[in-house]
């Protein structure tokens, strides 16, 4: 036994670190909490986070004196059904139910996100996590 | 002589350059999203961090000299100049230059110097400005006041107003695409609050697809149509913006020169494709005054592509244009 590990020695050290590779880069690639409870944040301009679970059905109006958005969960999305901003771009983005997609009202600094359940805010906007209906990249109008 | 081991090191390393390698490999695309020119604006593209910082600092520069209501504007001091020339920036006086070119080809139909009037309406908190004042403003509407000599600009009519906002987010992002290929980027989608213009393709090769808001949906999440654009620009006005009702009446922003109201039409969407986004912001006002088809002729003649929603859903566009209708 002792002389097989001392020949094989390289050969088992190297398939011990290709298959830690693997799993990790397996790990990276699997869409974290994909099977598990989806929760959308509400991030207001006041600084206030409101967390609202995909799986219920829920209406929340975020009042700050920046201005008034109201959030819409309804069927597993959310999506953002009224804002008093000055050109409604907020509205304009698709309803989204998938982790990392965002809504976001820039006058009102408000914005949305989804996450899993035991996942943490990514902590900043991304104006590339904001979907467009139709997957444009951007609307005109 | 290759021992094993050094042999096993060499495959061990090819396996994880190979790994590595199957990743896409990310390009260096960058995008903010800043709050311009009364309206969001976005832009996006192949570019470093100092590049993105400097379209930036170029967006507050231009909204520093075009705003109305900024006092220091360049704008602001004209109005204010009781008819004396005032000397502005390099880009006020071709912006001016430029603007006052549509104003004669539309034949005063868009008129940058509305601004006496546009002041007294209130589209944001839905004012309607009394009979007397649209009456007493009007006679100083007039884009044969505006005179550029250089770097001067002088109003003949003291009480004339420039309200550039018809236009100047075409000029704008004409001149955002300008300063990025002046930087050598390739690729770049810029969205000024719905104009939008791009330069090359996406990162990935494939032109940008551009949709055009649906407006029937309360700004709502949806499109009526999209294109695919590898440098141009699509420009869309809807009656739908900044539109309010009062006592059983519409009113939307489009002001026409003649009556100081809101241009009474059956098109509540226009869309221009172009290559240059001023000729987009130029050109879209214009298809409100006229019938539909007349307008899109127009276009056609310039060499351009449009798109009209009417009031009753029906969608027109100038023969050949490369829009997707949804």
């Amino acid at each position: 036994m002792a002389g097989f590990m001392k020949r094989y020695r390289a050969t088992i050290i190297a398939a011990v670190v290709l298959a830690v590779l693997a799993a990790v880069l397996f790990l990276l690639a699997l869409p974290r909490g994909a099977s598990g409870r989806l929760i959308a944040l509400v991030h207001g301009g006041d600084g206030a986070v409101h967390e609202l679970p995909l799986d219920e059905d829920a209406v929340l109006e975020v009042a700050t004196p920046l201005g008034t958005n109201t959030v819409v969960v309804e069927g597993g999305s959310v999506r953002m059904d009224a804002a008093d901003c000055p050109h409604g771009d907020c509205l304009r983005q698709r309803p989204i139910s998938r982790p990392g997609e965002q809504i976001i009202c820039l006058p009102h600094e408000l914005w949305i996100e989804i996450v899993p359940e035991d996942g943490a805010s990514s902590g900043m906007l991304d104006e590339d996590a904001v979907s467009y209906p139709d997957d444009v990249d951007t609307v005109a109008g | 002589m290759i021992t094993r081991r050094q042999l096993l090191i060499g495959a061990l390393g090819l396996g994880a350059g190979a790994l590595t390698a199957c990743a896409p490999r990310p390009a260096e695309e960058l995008s903010t999203t800043v709050f311009c020119f009364d309206t969001v604006c976005q832009l996006r593209g192949a570019m470093g961090q100092e590049v993105l910082d400097g379209a930036v600092t170029l967006c507050e520069r231009f909204e520093q000299l075009f705003s109305r209501t900024i006092a220091t504007s360049d704008i602001a001091r004209i109005n204010d100049a009781g008819g004396e020339p005032v000397v502005v920036e390099p880009e006020t006086s071709d912006l001016i230059s430029k603007a006052l070119g549509y104003c004669e080809e539309s034949g005063g139909l868009f008129d940058i110097t509305i601004g006496a009037v546009s002041s007294l309406w209130d589209f944001r908190n839905g004012i309607v400005p009394s009979e007397e004042d649209v009456a007493a403003a009007l006679p100083h509407v007039g884009w044969r006041t505006v005179h550029v000599d250089g770097a001067t600009v002088r109003l003949d009519d003291p009480a004339a107003a420039l309200d550039l906002g018809g236009i100047a987010k075409g000029w704008i992002a004409d001149a955002l695409i300008s300063y990025l290929v002046g930087e050598g980027v390739e690729s770049a989608c810029v969205n000024l609050g719905g104009n939008v213009a791009v330069l090359g393709s996406k990162p990935d090769g494939t032109p940008w697809r551009v949709g055009v808001q649906d407006p029937f949906a309360e700004r709502g999440a949806s499109i009526i149509a999209r294109t695919d654009i590898a440098d141009g620009s699509l420009v869309t006005s809807g009656l739908y913006e900044r539109a309010f009702e009062q006592g059983g009446r519409r009113y939307w922003h489009i002001l026409d020169p003649r009556t100081g109201y809101p241009v009474e039409t059956d098109i509540v969407s226009a869309s221009v494709l172009s290559e240059r986004s001023i000729d987009g912001d130029g050109f879209t006002k214009q298809l409100f005054f006229n019938d539909p088809e007349s307008g899109l002729a127009d276009l056609a003649a310039r060499g351009l592509h449009g798109l009209i929603v009417r009031a009753d859903g029906t969608m027109l566009s100038t023969p050949g244009a490369p829009f997707t209708l949804l």
